[in-house]
């Protein structure tokens, strides 16, 4: 790892501005605050050569801020003026808690105060315990010959750690310029240069970089701007091949990041959820403006999808935060097929409810789930069969997803069971549960079978027992007990909507789980970790409810004296052949 | 007993009955669920082969997939004469039971391999992921396989001489995963045209690091001859040679009755001595060494040869485990008569039926034609170290140019070539790494994918108008306004 040879520097000696040479402003010791109000909306748009791709300056800035600050927004910056504040107060930022240690333990074990989680790059640097941990850790990687250290995992403490100094060094890259790769290579398999090579001392696009570091310490915004025009088209002369496409993705990306669409996506969902809820009973009117919110919210999504697709030039889902993004527009166009079929309101609801979760949950954890737009490993590009296979089996996923909300919806009038009507709403509410299971179940066999005929183009194996397509057809294997067990009437209105619950921990676990928990296979660039804690709650909440209804389900049957739902044991088919 | 429970007598029916229930469906889907997450849990804790092992390749697997089938086959027959309405379902269960079946070709008789090329290397065979023993004599070759055992298993030892192959041989050990160690064992052979080459083992301690190494100098090779330790030059040879300045060096001479040593330190101070008889086993001298060095003299052996042997790895799974070995006895096995084979060796060993050769080596086919890999290229990823792909150019039996890349294979005489993988080098790969395929299930299986996808969809779309028309009916019937009727009897 390079940036553990770079940490005795960073631990050693102060760091050298971007600009400290050409400036002089003396050193501020100021606090740095947000407080200009400028737009930067030309910087924003410089191309930038990091991560295996050109991106606007946005976007580096964003992900520097995420990385940094383990946070999407950080006290109030634009993340843009933050990588100017950084450039042009070096020393003062240095002061500046905004690097982030999240795990107490680490804190403790490195002796700072551990109810913080921000730390300022002096209180790292000058930690003795983190310098003699930095030190024993170039120590490990200088004895290479170890095998236990190949094959033991580090701890999470461990990675913290790692991820602390790896935020450090960064931090210095920055301000430093050795990290902002802005000035082309004519060559275009060479790298960018940076701005702290020696080789563009003299570069205009370096000049403008400084006069966009000097204005903005000036305060003086219209310069800022026309300097930062300059940067943008001198880079932009210099790029080979630079057309017209690029450049309008870059103004796309910079537009996509700074609209935040699936933002606004779960604030309509959500408030179509509640004109849903309080229209449920009620007239034309509140149903019209819930359809209108829904549609907006979709439609919002769907904008926000097609922007990623475009500016990465690739489909939808390839990690944990788009599927997440795909599963909830899938449940909502699996609730409208339905509610076309049906028109029962509720579907429509139950998919927005899921929907607004859902995306909650996408955006609410940038750490864990990755927003960035990263280049994809090779066997993930550029294929057919690819695409089908993952989008098929994340629509099965999706359709799953509802089929465990719909059944929610029936377990909450088990809960009322001892009420007129319930039986009815409960075998209707069934029947559109086993209607999305259905779909899920189709979707889920024929996105398995094409995950093998991918395997089978890409690997030459329809099937290897990897864990990823194991669980897939273990998730099939379960809903096929279900559909199988209710066909036999074995299972009845009850144990329908129990099981289709319980059901959907075996898409968890596919979904989640593999990546996440399991860590093994070939699917291993999906890999990451985190997210346990937030999934076990789920699990325990969805088992805690199943069962508060399973105890007052039972309470109410034993009170009537009357059976108010035949048992299977009673022989009943309840819902005819059920399955065949 | 007053009551006696009463007899049922299973008849051909009855068995019937029983393996088309649903009940046994439900059974076996159950238990096939269950079985999956188990090996998924083993391979996340242990590693792929070993998941291999005890789940989807053992026989209580196969026991599961075969009870599948033949539930699948009992149903379908039991709805003997079909009708039209039969076929969506017959459609999706046929399906089940001829992917199945395209599988188990596969497995019996579908090739997976690998091939490594590297730049301007023609290469023909193919290298599968088993390991067997090779003997060989002059003759045909005789082959052995040898299961891969996981360590949690005890490995069963094999005679060739009962199984009927002419060597008296035993393969009684196996480490699936094998650390070599190196060591010299007394040369008791009294050839004296054989030098007699001495070795020692020594143990250096202490200094700041209070670390603490052991090595072996041996007079046999120049590696062993000389070793350097950090600063400190360590010597075996038949005369002192003379120490370099400023470096501390450490030199021991066999003499006729035991052996001398001298060190030097790097200020030049020198320490002689001279020991007879290396007991107990130990002499601990101190050479004057900057920061209180020590060295221990471990062993000594006037006369000594060098033998690799095998213990079980330290890393015992994952990317880090070494490979298997196995070790073969002649006769009842003693000093000479028994070796470790690591995977790739091959020796030489004299039995009672004359010399033979013995490898432990991959099993490997033919291929109909020869590999050439005229380049190979890396694409990356701009301004980084990713790659974004990878291809090799490669000419079959010397013909036109061709490119295999990620996701875009070449098939020559029903054999697919993959791009797997390459071995990463600097400045840039020039090893690829091809995976070979052959498959004759692969149409089956294909087949009965389609008939699946297209039997459920057509199960569900089935119903739906069914249950649809059910509804019209009970609305017509009743006035209400069901939405939801239960469906009635598919099948």
């Amino acid at each position: 790892m390079k940036w553990l040879v770079s940490l005795f520097v960073i631990l050693a000696v102060s760091y050298p501005g971007l600009v400290s040479a050409e400036t002089n402003m003396g050193k501020r010791t100021l606090k740095p605050s947000p407080n200009l109000g400028w737009s930067f909306s030309t910087a924003t748009k410089i191309p930038i050569q990091s991560g295996g791709r050109v991106k606007p300056l946005d976007s580096f800035a964003r992900e520097m801020v995420l990385f940094e600050t383990g946070s999407r927004s950080f006290e109030g910056w634009n993340p843009i003026e933050m990588l100017f504040s950084m450039l042009s107060m070096p020393e003062a930022w240095q002061d500046y808690r905004f690097i982030q240690v999240s795990r107490e333990d680490v804190r403790r074990q490195v002796g700072l105060d551990k109810d913080r989680t921000r730390f300022s790059p002096r209180e790292l640097i000058g930690n003795p315990l983190l310098a003699r941990y930095a030190r024993s850790s170039v120590d490990q990687e200088q004895r290479a010959s170890m095998p236990i250290a190949d094959s033991e995992k580090s701890s999470p403490r461990e990675q913290e750690l790692n991820r602390v100094f790896e935020r450090l060094s960064i931090f210095k890259q920055i301000i430093s310029g050795e990290s902002l790769s802005v000035i082309p290579n004519s060559n275009a398999a060479l790298p960018w240069t940076t701005l702290a090579s020696g080789v563009a001392s003299a570069d205009p696009i370096r000049n403008s970089f400084i006069q966009m570091v000097q204005a903005y310490q000036r305060g003086d915004e219209a310069r800022f701007e026309s300097a930062s025009s300059e940067a943008r088209a001198a880079i932009e002369a210099r790029i080979p091949a630079w057309t017209n496409s690029a450049r309008s993705r870059m103004e796309v990306e910079a537009f996509y990041s700074h609209a935040r669409p699936f933002l606004w996506s779960w604030i309509l969902y959500c408030l179509a959820s509640l004109i849903w809820i309080a229209g449920l009973r009620r007239k034309r009117a509140w149903r019209l403006s819930a359809f209108g919110a829904t549609g907006a919210a979709a439609f919002v999504q769907v904008l926000g999808i097609s922007m990623r697709c475009y500016v990465a030039g690739r489909p939808p889902v390839t990690n944990m935060y788009e599927s997440i993004i795909w599963v909830s527009l899938g449940v909502v166009a699996f609730a409208s097929v339905l509610y076309a079929i049906h028109r029962q309101g509720i579907t429509l609801l139950v998919a927005n409810v899921l929907a607004t979760f859902g995306l909650i949950a996408a955006d609410s954890a940038p750490a864990m789930m990755d927003p960035s737009l990263n280049p994809l490993v090779p066997v993930l590009r550029s294929n057919y069969w690819l695409t089908i296979h993952v989008l098929t089996i994340t629509l099965g996923y999706a359709a799953f997803a509802l089929t465990l909300g719909l059944a929610n919806v029936s377990l909450f009038h088990f809960l009322r069971s001892d009420r007129p009507g319930a039986k009815f709403k409960i075998a209707s509410m069934n029947q559109l549960t086993y209607r999305a299971m259905q779909f899920g179940v189709v979707l889920i066999a024929a996105g398995t079978i094409l995950g093998g005929v991918w395997a089978d183009y890409s690997w030459g194996r329809f099937w290897g027992w990897d864990p990823k397509e194991v669980w897939a057809l273990i998730v099939l294997l379960c809903y096929l007990v279900i559909l199988h067990g209710r066909f036999a009437g074995w299972v009845g209105q009850f144990g329908f909507a129990v099981s289709s619950v319980i059901s959907f921990l075996s898409v968890l676990m596919a979904w989640y789980g593999v990546n996440f928990v399991l860590g093994v296979g070939l699917h291993s660039y999906g890999f990451s970790s985190g997210g346990f804690g937030a999934i076990s709650t789920f699990v325990a909440l969805q088992l805690f409810y199943v069962g508060i209804v399973a105890w007052v389900y039972k309470r109410h049957k034993n009170l009537s004296s009357a059976v108010i739902f035949p048992a299977a044991a009673d022989g009943t088919k309840l819902d005819g052949a059920g399955l065949l | 007993m007053s009551k006696q429970p009463e007899l049922r007598t299973w008849g051909a029916e009855n068995i019937f009955d029983f393996l088309c229930s649903l009940k046994l469906t439900v059974v076996v889907i159950s238990t096939l669920a269950l079985a999956l997450a188990a090996g998924t849990i083993l391979e996340s804790l242990y590693d792929t082969r070993t998941s291999q092992y005890f789940v989807y390749g053992s026989m209580w697997f196969h026991f599961i997939l075969a009870s599948l089938a033949v539930n699948l086959f009992s149903v379908m027959v039991d709805r003997w004469p079909w009708k039209l309405r039969h076929a969506p379902f017959l459609l999706a269960h046929i399906g089940i039971l001829i992917l199945l079946m395209g599988s188990w070709l596969t497995e019996h008789y579908g090739l997976d391999g690998n091939i490594r090329v590297s730049e301007g290397e023609s290469v023909k065979s193919v290298e599968l992921d088993r390991h067997s023993i090779v003997l060989s004599q002059g003759g045909p070759e005789v082959r052995v396989p040898i299961p891969w055992t996981p360590p949690q298993v005890e490995f069963s030892p094999i005679s060739l001489k009962d199984r009927g192959i002419p060597f008296d041989l035993t393969i009684d050990r196996y480490l699936s995963h094998a650390d070599s160690e190196f060591s010299f064992i007394p040369d008791l052979s009294e050839a004296a045209s054989r030098p007699h080459n001495a070795a020692a083992k020594l143990r250096i301690e202490g200094g700041p690091m209070r670390s603490s190494q052991e090595f072996w100098l041996w007079m046999g090779d120049a590696i062993r001859k000389t070793v350097q330790m950090g600063p400190a030059r360590f010597e075996i040879g038949s005369t002192f040679s003379s120490p370099m300045s400023g470096q501390p060096s450490f030199s021991i001479v066999p003499e006729k009755v035991g052996f001398s040593y001298r060190a030097v330190s790097s200020e030049g101070k020198t320490v002689r001595g001279h020991i007879e008889n290396l007991s107990p086993k130990m002499q601990v001298i101190d050479p004057g060494w900057k920061g209180g060095l020590k060295l221990t003299i471990l062993d000594w052996q006037p006369s000594a040869l060098p033998i690799t042997y095998y213990r079980a790895a330290r890393v015992q799974f994952g990317p880090g485990a070494p490979g298997s070995a196995v070790h073969v006895l002649v006769g009842k096995g003693g000093p000479g008569a028994e070796t470790w084979l690591a995977r790739g060796d091959h020796v030489m060993v004299r039995t009672a039926q004359g010399v033979v050769e013995i490898g432990y080596l991959p099993e490997r086919v033919v291929l109909p034609f020869a590999v050439t890999l005229k380049q190979f290229k890396v694409e990356r990823y701009e301004g980084s170290q990713k790659p974004s792909s990878f291809s090799s150019q490669v000419r079959v039996n010397g013909g036109p140019a061709s490119t295999i890349s990620m996701n875009e294979p070449l098939a020559v005489q029903g054999i697919t070539l993959y791009q797997a993988s390459y071995e990463d080098a600097k400045p840039r790969p020039t090893v690829s790494i091809f995976s070979v395929n052959q498959d004759p299930g692969r149409i089956w299986k294909y087949l009965g994918s389609l008939l699946i996808v297209l039997g459920s969809i057509l199960l569900f779309a089935v119903k739906y108008r069914k249950s649809k028309q059910a509804a019209q009916i009970s609305s017509q019937v009743t006035g209400s306004t069901r939405v939801l009727a239960p469906s009635s009897g598919g099948l």
